[in-house]
């Protein structure tokens, strides 16, 4: 359930099959094989690719004719994902007050028991003029 | 608590530079699901202002888990984040440093270790801080 002036975009499933994890290690630079069946730290952060939550940012950037900039990201654990374990993710954003052009898209991180494991916070730009002088995404 | 293994203004040594070529964004592209074209076609990148492909944001944080690691084997990671600063052009090399920052003292003894990524030419791309727990902090 979300606070006020979060606005819940969708709960999903995160799920971490041996494969996927270890192709996503390798990718960030591991070998694939990591220790204590550990899933990377960043790797939560997949579910913002999901079509259902990929598409609702991108429906609040078209309301300003803008695209979506990944302007900065943060990652608070209080507990390690397991590989091949279920979590949920509910994902939310809100509107910066201060900035009309920025938003904060959450995701918070449970087990299947409801343990809170990690939250993850992307600050992102609703860019408007397609010229490209800052950030990834 | 004894004298901290590693003080604050502690250096570790440079990430030996990671080559972030087209095949290698284009894996993470799969392992993560972040296919958007700024980051796998070169006229969809010029379409979008920028002067070519843009390695993602992400890869570059995934990298942060290696290098910690790497200086902090063992290491208990609690937070992570980072700020994009600039584009990464895809077939850039990327160099990861990092430094002490804070000593966090009490029951379970944490640091800050700030972290930068620098492109080829030295310049910084991201810049970050990881807050971590180790037996030997």
């Amino acid at each position: 359930m979300s606070e006020p002036d979060w606005t819940l975009i969708a709960e999903v499933e995160l799920a971490t099959a041996p494969d996927r994890v270890a192709a996503f290690a390798a990718a960030v630079g591991g070998t694939g094989v990591e220790a204590d069946d550990r899933v990377p730290a960043t790797f939560a952060f997949t579910v913002l690719s999901r079509p259902e939550i990929l598409g609702a940012l991108e429906s609040v950037a078209a309301d300003r004719s803008a695209v979506l900039v990944h302007q900065a990201q943060q990652f608070r654990y209080e507990q390690a994902l397991e590989v091949g374990r279920p979590y949920q993710v509910a994902v939310d954003w809100r509107r910066n007050p201060d900035r009309g052009d920025r938003i904060v898209v959450r995701g918070r991180v449970r087990d299947a028991a409801g343990r809170h494991c990690q939250e993850f916070l992307a600050d992102i730009v609703l860019f408007e003029n397609r010229r490209a002088d800052g950030a990834g995404s | 608590m004894s004298e901290a293994a590693f003080p604050v203004g502690h250096k570790f040594a440079d990430t030996a530079p990671a080559l972030l070529d087209a095949a290698r964004v284009a894996a993470y592209a799969d392992a993560s699901g972040d296919r958007n074209p700024i980051h796998l076609d070169e006229d969809a990148a010029r379409a979008a202002g920028l002067p070519g492909t843009i390695v993602h944001g992400m890869l570059m944080m995934g990298h942060f888990e290696r290098a910690l690691r790497g200086w902090l084997p063992g290491t208990d990671i609690r937070s992570l984040q980072i700020r994009f600063l600039r584009p990464l052009a895809v077939g850039a090399r990327m160099t990861i440093s990092g430094r002490v920052a804070k000593l966090l003292p009490g029951e379970v003894p944490e640091m800050i270790v700030r972290l930068t990524v620098q492109d080829d030419a030295g310049q910084s791309v991201s810049i970050g801080d990881a807050t971590v727990r180790a037996g030997n902090i």
